[in-house]
């Protein structure tokens, strides 16, 4: 940990003294975020400012995921193994307790996975990962855990990463401010509105991890969050805007969201196809890049990076050619499209960093094509009931800029709830492509990677929404540790892969 | 006498307060369900309807409001949606932050104020007033949050002597009041400024000068004591001000106020921390009203408490 | 003025042109004055032509231009502030939003002004239980934190430009109230409203021809301290991101934008915050010459120059109406 104002004059030392900004013990590390954690229950943490602090660090899943490789690796299941088509068996790990000192068990596991499905708590893990399908859950002995589901899952290990285990002593109805977990950082204190202080748990099951405690903070203002760093208050940023990014802290990294603009194709004009490929065609993406995002982001034709499982590199990369979406404007007005009518452009306040211009320049250059599109900014809450079902009546057409992130690897949390018929905030309803879904959710190996595929190339012949970009974060990374962000650092800081300098 | 002032005065403040909590349940519920933010977009429709229905929103409204009434007279002021613990524990954990920075920063303020602003008086028009009344309009027209963010790059950043943002010892508590000063030290200034030259012109002070009183005497007897009615007023105006949330020096800096928490509760639709803070600051505000009133009593004879 | 009882001094302020003329000489005697009355009187005009002059400029976009800085002299005059975040000229975006600024700012106050001096007049002259409740709902709105109203209000409503006026109104609206209603209960006592009275004025004739035009000029320089009071509460909006949306630019809105790049371009935020600042300073100038130029014709205020400026301050904070 670095002392804050190296520039300082002798003089003022005395306000350095009072100012005490650093507990400097070398192996305290201090982590600025966005926002405040919501909550630190065991089912929160799919929520990213939850996660952020308790994935990996509080709590571990049965699986985990590489955060270089995004490979599968075992957690706290040693090993698992499909024992046929809807029932999966995992093997737990030996010698693993909870920090109230009890041993991780069936029971326990078995607790932690019906507690995340119970309904009468409002379980983030739930309503992100297991919508829909049904789960038996077995202790087959101490150690061994069966779980059946009513359809075939092929990837249960994947979705097991999210289920966050915890001991039987967690109230199964209520919420909870935190709960123990198997992590090697345990919740020392909370402070509402001020900070979360991790220490390290040394009975975790794994390696020692380098850092002994992690204090989490949080600025609403990136400069402040950047200014931290540079002052040595604070050891990293993980989000930062771009303007905020200097050379010698700030480091670009993929940050697993993507963007697009989801079109309302159940309202005119945006129910005819040429208004939605004027619009992919209107945009002019390389503009944007090294001015209003990063010139490190990439432009995405899929919503989920090339890395997922069944990315089709055979979809359409919309080019730049405001004259051909002119005249495919021109072509519908002619067949009596109201191509004059508004279009509400609606985008979320605080979006990410930057998305105020963002937002703004896309404006800009669908008006310059001759789309009459007003913008407007609404908040979360507003955002989200307008986006999911039911769908207001009589609206005006609509276009939300959309961010997702999937970083577990498989379309199955991006497409269906999407694109589907069925689908929370779909306005696709295509038997066809239904039916392409529900083989790919089923499908294993290279079935499962085709008809991803097949599923992706008809969304591009429907073209419900405009593909933007795979964007790219920045995290300011103080000289105290080493740390090397990742596509999961937007909903995990896993305080073991900081090591000090 | 003061008694019954005060009797009566908590009892209006007590139905005020009532008004206001009924005021603050109907508008929050105007915004929206709060399923929408609890449930990620993929949630069904169905687990949208378990959650309403396990926390009483597809109750009748008036149903909901009698509930909180009538537990809020058993003290029992809900939980937070949001952080799962009860509502009037984050609030009362939040209040004294922005109690302390309010109260330091009004007393701060109020002695700048009555330092430049007699000075300025003494001699209207001379170039020590112009200079003090352009600047403490400016102080009072610079937005607060340019100002904060602009203190935190000088001084944390390029000076390094403060830190940016945060809570501790000492050096944490002067950007934020330093910022929040500015618009009230400006305003209070100017208020001062012109009571006291009114003062000098009054009559007792002329005459003061005609007996031959010497000139501090007449200044910090006779005139100031007299502005000191009009600062306290601008003051208590201010203070209700910060006591409500100084939401944007609080969000900037970091600090773990009641202004924050409130503006962070209404965005996540945490409803039962939004009647709380309001309840929490308005009490504080009547209060505060009660105590000015027996300042100005006690400061002018003339006002009696009827 | 047909006005027939005996003491009318207070009305019909500057009414003949000789009157008015000796008006604008002595402004042109105040140096500081007379430049606020220009400065103002060029963003009236920018507000009423700029955008017809500017023809658009305001709103191109050119990302090559991002974060242009000031000065920087080839790229001609609209950029001589410096360019915004996308490219924009910030030189004519100042101009084109001086219209929403001023439209919003003299809205809201006027909006407050109307309503509160109405309740306040009302509250003041009749009294009693009427005006208890008046006194209580302004205490009632006082006390409640505005900011959160604002934000409540504006996330039920859309945040146009109107909804924007209605909720800053709101929050003015009491101290309209207060001013107005400590006013009328100093004027009522005076010796021309209880002749009007006693030759049998109705209530609606003694607060028409007798009572509001002694308490509107008071009013009015409440009124242009507001500005830049709202100005700022306008911004504050903004940088929460409820306030004036885009395309619509206010000063304030290109002060909460500019605040993310302070560090790299300084002044995206600075000429907004500049012109916020030079408004009010001119409207504060320009009132308290006003005050004065206005104030031998209000007789029953003895003292020139002083006393009148103070009693607008108590007028302003009346420690008297609290105690009641």
């Amino acid at each position: 940990m670095r002392q804050p104002g190296t520039k300082v004059l002798a003089g003022v030392a005395v306000t350095l003294a009072l100012a005490g900004t650093v507990n400097a013990q070398e192996t305290d590390v201090t982590i600025v975020l966005a926002s405040e954690p919501v909550s630190l229950d065991p089912c929160m943490t799919a929520a990213n400012d939850n996660g952020r602090v308790a994935l990996g660090n509080i709590f571990n899943g049965l699986t985990a995921r590489n955060p270089e490789t995004g490979a599968l690796e075992p957690a706290l299941a040693s090993s698992w193994t499909q024992l046929d088509g809807n029932k999966w068996e995992f093997d737990l790990r030996d010698g693993v307790t909870f920090h109230d000192g009890s041993p991780l068990d069936a029971e326990a596991v078995k607790y932690s996975i019906e507690r995340t499905l119970n309904e009468n708590l409002t379980c983030e893990t739930r309503t992100k990962f297991f919508a829909g399908g049904e789960y038996a859950v077995e202790a087959a002995d101490a150690d061994t855990i069966v779980i059946t589901t009513d359809a075939t899952d092929p990837i249960l290990p994947l979705k097991m990463a999210n289920v966050m285990i915890h001991p039987t002593s967690v109230p199964f109805d209520e919420l909870q401010r935190t709960a123990p977990g198997t992590g090697p950082y345990v919740l020392d204190d909370w402070a509402a509105g001020q900070r979360v202080l991790l220490t390290r748990y040394d009975g975790y099951w794994g390696e020692t991890p380098e850092v002994a405690t992690g204090k989490f903070i949080w600025r609403s203002e990136s400069s402040v969050r950047a200014a931290m760093v540079t002052q040595g208050e604070a050891d990293l940023a993980p989000s930062i805007a771009v303007q905020d990014v200097t050379e010698e802290y700030g480091v670009a990294y993929p940050n697993a969201e993507s963007t697009r603009l989801n079109l309302d194709m159940l309202t005119p004009p945006l129910d005819d196809r040429r208004i939605r490929e004027a619009i992919a065609l209107a945009i002019d993406r390389d503009a944007m890049l090294g001015t209003v995002m990063s010139s490190g982001a990439e432009k995405a034709t899929q919503l989920y990076h090339p890395t997922t499982i069944g990315w089709s590199d055979e979809v359409t990369m919309w080019e730049y050619d405001p004259e051909r979406a002119r005249a495919l404007l021109d072509e519908a007005k002619a067949d009596g499209v109201p191509i004059d009518a508004p279009i509400q452009f609606i985008g979320r306040i605080g979006h990410f960093p930057g998305a105020k211009d963002f937002h703004e320049v896309i404006a800009i250059m669908l008006s310059d094509v001759g789309l009459n599109v007003e913008l407007e900014w609404v908040e979360a809450a507003v955002k989200n009931r307008l986006q999911v079902k039911p769908f207001e009546e009589g609206r005006r057409a609509q276009i939300f800029v959309d961010q997702h992130d999937n970083t577990s690897g498989d379309p199955v949390f991006t497409l269906p709830s999407r694109y589907g018929s069925e689908g929370a905030q779909s306005k696709v309803a295509d038997p066809e492509l239904d039916q392409l879904l529900k083989e790919a959710a089923g499908a294993t190996g290279e079935a499962r990677v085709d008809a991803w595929k097949a599923a992706a190339a008809k969304i591009e012949e429907i073209l419900p929404d405009t593909m933007l970009f795979h964007m790219v974060g920045y995290a300011a990374i103080g000289d105290g540790i080493e740390y090397t962000p990742t596509m999961f650092t937007n909903s995990s800081v896993q305080l073991a892969d900081i090591s000090l300098k | 006498m003061l008694a019954e002032f005060l009797f009566r005065r908590v009892f209006y403040s007590c139905i005020a307060l009532l008004g206001l909590v009924v005021a603050v349940f109907l508008l929050a519920r105007l915004t929206g369900d709060p399923s929408v933010l609890y449930l990620p977009d993929t949630a069904t429709a169905v687990m949208r309807e378990q959650f309403r229905e396990a926390h009483g929103y597809n109750d009748p409204i008036v149903v909901q409001l009698g509930r909180y009434v009538w537990n809020a007279l058993h003290l029992d002021f809900g939980m937070s949606l949001r952080q799962n613990v009860p509502a009037m524990d984050a609030v009362l954990q939040a209040f004294p932050w922005t109690l302390r920075l309010a109260g330091v920063t009004v007393l701060l303020a109020m002695i700048v104020a009555m330092t430049i602003g007699p000075l300025a008086a003494y001699r209207p028009g001379s170039i020590f007033d112009r200079i003090a009344s352009v600047l403490s309009l400016a102080a009072a027209s610079t937005p607060d949050f340019w100002l904060a963010i602009l203190g935190i790059l000088v001084f944390a950043v390029h000076l390094g002597v403060l830190p940016t943002s945060g809570t501790g010892g000492f050096a944490y508590w002067i950007l934020p009041i330093g910022v929040l000063m500015f618009k009230i030290t400006g305003t209070t200034t100017q208020v001062v400024r012109g009571s006291m030259i009114s003062s000098l012109a009054s009559p007792y002070v002329k005459a003061a000068r005609a007996k031959g009183m010497p000139e501090n005497r007449i200044i910090f007897l006779h005139a100031l004591r007299n502005s000191v009615i009009s600062a306290v007023t601008v003051a208590g105006d201010q203070t209700r001000g910060l006591i409500n949330g100084a939401v944007i020096v609080e969000s900037v800096f970091g600090w773990p106020g009641v202004g924050k928490l409130m503006i962070d509760a209404i965005t996540q639709r945490d409803f039962a921390v939004v009647q709380a803070a309001v309840l929490v600051t308005a009490a504080c505000i009547f209060l505060l009203n009660i105590i000015l009133d027996l300042i100005y009593a006690a400061l002018d004879p003339r006002i009696d408490l009827h | 003025m047909t006005d027939k009882t005996p003491d009318t001094t207070a009305s019909a302020p500057a009414s003949n042109p000789r009157r008015r003329y000796a008006l604008l000489t002595m402004l042109a005697g105040d140096r500081f004055a007379s430049a606020a009355a220009c400065f103002l009187l060029l963003l009236l005009f920018f507000a009423i032509f700029g955008p017809a002059l500017i023809g658009g400029a305001e709103v191109r976009m050119n990302l090559g231009m991002r974060n242009a800085p000031p000065f920087s002299g080839e790229n001609g005059l609209p950029y001589l502030l410096g360019a915004d975040s996308l490219g924009r000229p910030i030189l004519p975006r100042l101009m084109v939003a001086a219209r929403t600024t001023l439209g919003i700012s003299i809205g809201v106050v006027f909006l407050a002004m109307c309503v509160g001096s109405a309740l306040g007049i009302v509250a003041g002259y009749y009294g009693g239980r009427l005006g208890g409740a008046i006194m209580r709902g302004a205490d009632l709105v006082m006390s409640f934190p505005s900011l959160l109203l604002a934000v409540i209000v504006l996330y039920v409503l859309e945040p146009f430009v109107f909804n924007v006026v209605i909720v800053l109104a709101i929050t003015r609206i009491p101290v309209f109230i207060r001013v107005a209603r400590a006013e009328v209960l100093e004027v009522k006592q005076r010796l021309f409203v209880e002749a009007a009275r006693s030759i049998g004025a109705g209530d609606w004739r003694i607060l028409r021809l007798h009572i509001t035009p002694v308490v509107l000029p008071t009013l009015f320089t409440v009124a242009s301290l507001d500005l830049a009071n709202v100005m700022l509460a306008e911004s504050s909006l903004s940088f929460l991101g409820i306030g004036v949306q885009p395309p619509g630019v206010t000063w304030g809105l290109m002060v909460a934008d500019g605040r993310n790049f302070l560090t790299t371009a300084w002044w995206l935020s600075f000429w907004p915050g500049l012109a916020i600042l030079l408004t009010a300073l001119s409207a504060n100038l320009l009132s308290n010459w006003m005050r004065i130029a206005m104030d031998p014709k209000l007789r029953w205020r003895l003292e020139p120059e002083a006393t009148r400026s103070s009693a607008i301050l108590r007028r302003l904070f009346p420690a008297r109406s609290q105690a009641r």
